[in-house]
């Protein structure tokens, strides 16, 4: 299947190549390569839109396609099975990956901050995630063996904290005491709708040092092509400047991929995402979006090992390499090419 | 039987009813095995038949804790659909009103999508077992409800007339008469209500996702799903199914332990 799949794409690159040659010879043939990301389409996801829209991929020399998410998608599978060329992932799905032996590597982690957050109502005494110890916390399963473990550690939560969640605001609004897991970007959006005086806790400004939005990839790619990794982390890091500069352009292909946006919500998101410094914060605050750094792996790791979530023996430093980070930095843009 | 010790086994018919769906079982399950270590297909992909037995037993005491969790929710449906439905049954034949004015409602009771329900269900009701306990009895007392009242029905009309001509009361006929006919259409709905009780635990709690100390085998699945241990995933699929088969030979042991001795799908023909 695999050499199929291998003559196919050769056939498709000459056949390409033939016809670009001949349209215009000047042109690069363009390298096709697919992004699978987390959900479906959303301001959160904004810089991959935002280079696709102003053609940045294509002047790196890549077709990019991006394929949204959703919740019964498994992305680590898709990547690692060569479903997906590139996949959006988080720090500790990629560690996690490498302890189960899936070929998965991150390559830039676009989310210097992970949006997760526990929502609280204001002014009932939930203002800090020390507070909240001894209270009961609706926590999705995703969330059970990830950032819940890394609280009961550091703030002493307990088990029997633990509701289930129930993908609603509904009893949320009705509890002034309840709280819940939420996502800090644009969860608060859906609040102010229903009128209620909420705040998220962003674990993310008390220790938890998840990477989100990675760009994860297989060891072979990075063997086979490292060129175009290299182009996709570049092209990707320039479209989530460009985002800030002015999401038009992307917020135009995320409401054509999914209806279900609206403008008020997309701005609102990409607002909470520059001023939280979802994107650009910490090593990246200088414009490098999407850069990763040793210490903060490490960190992220020992941290993980100590909630118990992973074993001490892991060899963490495989799931990511820093080779393409430096494509992530402003001066590198498309004059790179 | 009698002279079973003389013959081959192969003409024993209960010794093939055994080795047969057996020897089915093992050659699908040698033909994976190959198939996977053939075409090196790599584990998260899809395990190979012997990763997940080992599987199994690695992670024994975490997927028997789950698999008690999940059976406490199914046998709880369970018993609340047998009782709950019978009562439901006794009270439809009781009058014709009744029954044409509520069998509608256990029609949609069995029509609504547990998925969709079952998150508003977890809303109304803060108990995390209490609330998987009803998403389960919802799927599983329709089959009750449905055979137990059919078989209260379909009594021998010859059968009525006799126990009206020797003037039988209402309790004695529904006792002598109407119950032991319904037993067989009850058994047959007992069969098919244990396997959806186990469906409804299952797919309340993928909805519910509760883990911790409660969690049951779909949260092992789920909590397999995110952290790629897809082996893990594959074992306690296994159990789920063993679960089933298991409820399955159970209930059919049951009904024909207790129909053997008078009804025609429980007694042996002579041949």
């Amino acid at each position: 299947m695999k050499s199929c799949k291998k003559t196919l794409t050769t056939l498709v690159a000459a056949l390409t190549a033939t016809l670009t040659a001949s349209a215009m010879a000047a042109d690069k043939e363009l390298f096709p390569v697919t992004y699978g990301t987390s959900w479906f389409a959303q301001s959160e996801h904004g810089g991959f839109y935002q280079a696709k829209a102003l053609g940045l991929y294509e002047k790196h020399g890549l077709d990019v396609t991006l394929k949204m998410g959703g919740p019964q998608v498994n992305g680590a599978q898709l990547l690692a099975s060569g479903k997906i060329d590139f996949n959006m992932g988080y720090s500790l799905n990629t560690l996690q990956a490498v302890e189960q032996g899936l070929p998965i590597v991150t390559v830039a982690a676009c989310a210097q901050k992970d949006p997760q957050a526990l929502m609280t109502h204001k002014g009932v005494g939930h203002d800090r995630l020390e507070d909240l110890k001894g209270e009961a916390i609706k926590v999705a399963a995703a969330g059970r063996n990830s950032y819940w473990p890394w609280l009961r550690e550091t703030f002493g939560y307990t088990d029997d904290q633990l509701r289930t969640y129930n993908y609603s605001f509904g009893p949320f609004a009705v509890d002034e005491k309840a709280i819940q897991q939420g996502y800090a970007t644009s969860d608060g959006y859906f609040l102010e709708k229903e009128g209620i005086e909420g705040q998220a806790l962003l674990l993310a400004d008390r220790g938890w040092k998840a990477y989100t939005t990675t760009i994860d990839t297989r060891p072979q790619m990075i063997e086979e092509h490292p060129d175009v990794v290299r182009a996709f982390v570049a092209a990707s890091s320039e479209g989530w400047r460009r985002f800030f500069e002015d999401p038009e352009p992307a917020m135009k292909l995320i409401k054509e991929a999914n209806k279900e946006q609206n403008r008020e919500l997309m701005l609102y998101a990409k607002n909470n995402l520059d001023e939280m410094g979802i994107t650009l914060s910490g090593d990246a605050a200088n414009g490098a979006a999407c850069t990763m750094t040793d210490q903060r792996w490490t960190d992220f790791f020992n941290d993980m090992v100590a909630a118990n979530v992973l074993p001490a023996d892991l060899e963490y430093t495989k799931a990511y390499t820093l080779e393409f980070v430096d494509a992530t930095q402003p001066d590198q843009e498309v004059s790179s090419q | 039987m009698r002279d079973s010790t003389q013959q081959p086994l192969i003409k024993n018919p209960r010794f093939v009813m055994i080795a047969a769906p057996l020897l089915v079982g093992i050659l699908v399950l040698l033909l994976w095995e190959a198939i996977v270590i053939a075409q090196e297909i790599p584990k998260y992909i899809l395990p190979a038949p012997s990763l997940i037995i080992s599987t199994l037993f690695e992670d024994w005491s975490l997927l028997m804790g789950a698999m008690g969790n999940t059976l406490y929710v199914t046998f709880l449906a369970f018993a609340i659909s047998v009782v709950l439905g019978s009562l439901i049954s006794f009270l439809f034949v009781q009058s014709r009103w009744i029954e044409v004015s509520f069998f509608p409602y256990a029609v949609i009771l069995q029509v609504t999508p547990v998925v969709a329900v079952a998150p508003l269900i977890i809303i109304w009701i803060d108990n995390t077992t209490l609330a998987l306990t009803i998403c389960a009895v919802i799927i599983a007392i329709f089959p009750i409800i449905s055979n137990t009242t059919m078989g209260l029905r379909s009594v021998n009309t010859k059968l009525v007339q006799l126990f009206d001509m020797y003037q039988a009361n209402r309790w004695q006929k529904l006792l002598r008469m109407r119950i032991p006919s319904a037993l067989p259409y009850f058994f047959g709905g007992l069969r098919i209500s244990s396997g959806l009780a186990l469906i409804g635990a299952v797919v309340a709690e993928f909805v519910a996702g509760t883990g911790g100390s409660q969690s049951g085998l779909a949260y092992v699945i789920m909590d397999s799903g995110y952290s790629l241990n897809i082996p893990r995933m594959f074992a306690a699929l296994l159990l789920i199914t063993l679960c089933g088969i298991a409820l399955f030979a159970a209930m059919s042991a049951l009904s024909h332990y207790t129909l053997r001795n008078w009804h025609e799908s429980a007694v042996r023909s002579e041949r």
